[in-house]
């Protein structure tokens, strides 16, 4: 692959003949549009492709452009398995993991439904295979979601490590990541079809000189129809290293089958 | 007020009332739910006729601070004592000076059992209405009707004021009556082996089951499908609405709101955990029930809307699929009008919302005559005649049949549906009185004040739905539909005002369905094959 093929992927994807039964434009995934998610998985046997593009301006260095892709499947009661990747611009120019191509192998358990009382819990495990450019070694990422609710207003606790096997001199073998963040359904219960969501996030620098990243995220989700959802959002790192992202924009579309 | 004679008219109306509340005793009869639960039986060992409080007053409720609001009961007893005292004398215990000469004696307010059975509407009616109203001139009562002379402040301050000559010093809820128990009516089950409760619940969301037909209704019958979505949110938003409020206009409100969203023909459904985000985590084991059985009814008018050739086979599978899941409600026929219409809290929604819960009845309407309508042929074929049925749905929404005193059943909407398949009809039925149950238990705060006492009454109600409490050992047999009993329209007659089957609204012989609804009988033919 690469990174020709994404847009393809993408209008193909557009072609497809959507049907009935929402999808639902409250289940938060990584990166549609922000990184925090839900500790929801998708239904039982639900499949469902995400795919999106975007482009990030950069503190320092070149700016570029990506193309995530990501299909999932509602496997058994509340786990979900997927696989994706995330073509990029200039690939050769990332310096950190998960580089252009990279598959991801990813799979999410939900422990429970939220009550009144009690948040959901839900895991996260992600291998990530050296199939991209200028990759090498295994990365596994686990991750801890929690998430509470408050009449309309939901948050969400995304708290995982990362295990890089490859990494380099200077470079950590791990890396810690953190985002928390709400989403909320704008002009509900009456209208549902739109949800803004936000985070703010930190993520430790593989390389040891470098500091944090911490940054924001602001986006919306808006059903466009019961089995697509479009999403769009705008980011910052406000802290971490010299190539930080300044600004990033992405949309994306969510289908379900 | 206005002569000796309309004054021992009042006294006699009281008595009445007396006599109609003393004769027996319900949950608590002055809540909403009580009148209908008296008409239940009507006549009581006593002979005293128990009369249904009218549609117009039904919803009816005092403002909750006029029982102890000082001004308000000095007016009520200025009121009381220049209109009351002759009759029921100057401490209410139906001994005043022109008591003697009454036939039957005035009532005593002190009579603490009776005065806690009276329903704000049924006090209201009777003192506004008087003895005009039926039964009670047949009685011979003379009591005239107050709605002309004494503004409506001043019929809730005298009767805030005979409330407290009873001697309850607090407002007139039924905790404040703790004496109040229905012999009439039926606890909720304990636990018999599916008990509820813990919390931590699996959510176990299933995507609807694929075949052929998956998804065929919204591309065939976008009409149809758009009132579905506007259903879905209906549900939600008044269940939400009543976890916040009882306030009559409030909760009217609600019912505009629906009523609007679903004439905007929605495209798509609404999240319900969005529209109604309380209600789907005070249980989600209900929520989840109600999901799939919901899924249940789209895969079945999706598989009639498509082409498929074989549908009974593929019937067969998808009831299969949806039974073998724990949150399947049976297909065995339930109770409907006895066993699970006489909890504590039962008719409440029915009787204090009446256009709310007639209009909610009017979506089961619909959900049931679609059937019917989707057997006289194809895709093509139904589209034609869809429209006649929404329209006569929509008259219902206008216009809600508030004569209707019980839900619209399946075999009454859909006769031919519920013959060839029994199973669905009965789950459908059973799925929506699952509904009623829910609401009633929502418009019933004296009973149910927090949080964890509904969701409590809600999980006891629950697993006698539940198809797995229904096997061989079938805990919840005492709960079945008796051969001979209940009035369910599967095989029964029913009498009264009650809906049309599709057929007659397509051949036009039913009555319009924006006007009141007439006395008629339906005969149900949903007797298994």
């Amino acid at each position: 692959m690469n990174a020709v093929t994404a847009p393809v992927l993408v209008a193909l994807l557009l072609l497809l003949p959507v049907s009935a039964s929402a999808i639902d434009h409250t289940n938060l995934d990584e990166g549609r549009p922000v990184r925090v998610e839900d500790a929801y998985a998708i239904p039982t046997g639900e499949i469902a492709v995400e795919t999106g593009a975007g482009v990030t301006l950069r503190h320092h260095g070149g700016n570029r452009g990506f193309f995530p892709i990501e299909f999932w499947y509602g496997a058994l009661a509340n786990f979900q398995i997927g696989i994706g990747t995330t073509l990029s611009t200039n690939p050769h120019e990332i310096e950190e993991p998960p580089k252009a191509g990279d598959v991801r192998i990813g799979a999410l358990y939900n422990l429970n439904q939220e009550t009144l009382s009690m948040p959901a819990f839900g895991m996260r495990v992600d291998v990530e295979v050296p199939t991209g450019v200028d990759s090498k070694g295994v990365d596994i990422a686990v991750k801890g979601i929690v998430t509470k609710s408050f009449e309309r207003l939901t948050l969400h606790l995304n708290a995982g490590y990362e295990f890089v096997t490859a990494s380099g001199r200077d470079e950590r073998d791990g890396r810690y990541t953190l985002a928390i963040g709400g989403s909320y359904p704008l002009g509900a219960p009456l209208f549902t079809r739109a949800t803004l969501v936000g985070d703010v996030f930190a993520e430790q620098s593989l390389r040891r000189r470098d500091s944090t990243t911490v940054g924001a995220e602001l986006g919306g989700r808006y059903q466009l129809t019961p089995r697509m959802v479009w999403d769009v959002g705008v980011g910052t790192e406000f802290a971490g290293p010299g190539d930080r992202s300044t600004f990033s924009f992405t949309t994306g579309l969510s289908f379900g089958f | 007020m206005h002569g000796r004679s309309r004054v021992y008219a009042f006294s006699a109306a009281v008595m009445t009332i007396a006599a109609v509340a003393s004769g027996t005793s319900v949950s608590r009869a002055h809540d909403p739910a009580a009148p209908s639960a008296q008409k239940d039986s009507p006549t009581h060992a006593e002979g005293h006729v128990h009369a249904r409080v009218p549609v117009e007053y039904r919803s009816l409720g005092a403002p909750s601070r006029v029982w102890t609001d000082a001004p308000t009961l000095a007016r009520g007893k200025a009121i009381y004592d220049a209109q009351c005292v002759v009759c029921h004398g100057e401490h209410g215990e139906g001994d005043g000076p022109a008591a003697a000469g009454l036939a039957p004696r005035p009532t005593s307010f002190r009579n603490v059992s009776m005065v806690a059975q009276m329903t704000d509407a049924y006090w209201f009616w009777r003192v506004s209405e008087g003895g005009a109203a039926e039964p009670y001139r047949s009685q011979g009562s003379a009591m005239p009707a107050y709605k002309d002379t004494l503004s409506v402040d001043d019929r809730w301050a005298v009767i805030a004021y005979q409330h407290a000559l009873s001697g309850h010093a607090g407002a007139h809820a039924a905790t404040e009556h703790p004496e109040l128990h229905a012999p009439h009516t039926r606890p909720h089950p304990a636990p018999r082996g599916l008990a509820f409760g813990g919390p931590w619940v699996t959510r176990d969301h299933r995507s609807q089951p694929r075949g052929p037909w998956r998804y065929a209704i919204r591309g065939e019958l976008s009409q149809l499908y758009r009132e579905f979505n506007g259903i879905d949110f209906g549900h939600a938003h008044l269940g939400e609405t009543l976890l916040h409020t009882q306030d009559p206009e409030r909760v009217e409100k609600a019912r505009l709101e629906i009523l609007a969203f679903i004439f905007s023909a929605p495209r798509v459904p609404p999240d319900e955990e969005q529209v109604a985000p309380i209600l789907t985590r005070l249980a989600p084991e209900l929520a989840k029930t109600f999901d799939w059985t919901h899924v249940f009814h789209r895969s079945l008018y999706d598989l009639f809307a498509s082409a498929e050739p074989d549908k009974e086979r593929a019937y067969r599978k998808l009831l299969g699929d949806y039974l073998d899941k724990p949150e399947a409600i049976t297909p065995h026929r339930l109770d409907h009008h006895q066993a699970l219409w006489s909890f504590p809290e039962s008719k409440a929604f029915r009787d204090r919302f009446p256009k709310f819960n007639t209009q909610i009845w009017a979506y089961h309407w619909l959900q049931a005559a679609v059937y019917d309508v989707q057997l006289l042929g194809g895709a093509e074929r139904q589209r034609e005649l869809m429209p006649t049925i929404i329209a006569h749905y929509h008259g219902y929404l206008r216009r809600p049949p508030v004569e209707w005193e019980f839900m619209p059943m399946m075999p009454e909407g859909a006769p031919a549906f519920s013959s060839r398949f029994p199973e669905a009809a009965a789950i459908f039925d059973n799925l929506h009185m699952l509904h009623d149950n829910f609401d009633d238990i929502l418009v019933r705060p004296d009973l149910y004040p927090s949080m964890s006492a509904k969701r409590a009454a809600i999980l006891a109600i629950l697993p006698i739905y539940l198809h797995r409490a229904h096997g061989p050992d079938d805990v919840y047999g005492d709960f079945h539909e008796t051969p001979t009993g209940g009035h369910g329209g599967h095989g029964m007659t029913m009498s009264g005002p009650r809906p049309p089957s599709a057929a007659e609204v397509l051949a036009g012989t039913a009555p319009p369905s924006d006007q009141p609804q007439p006395e008629r009988r339906t005969s149900g033919s949903g007797k298994k094959p």
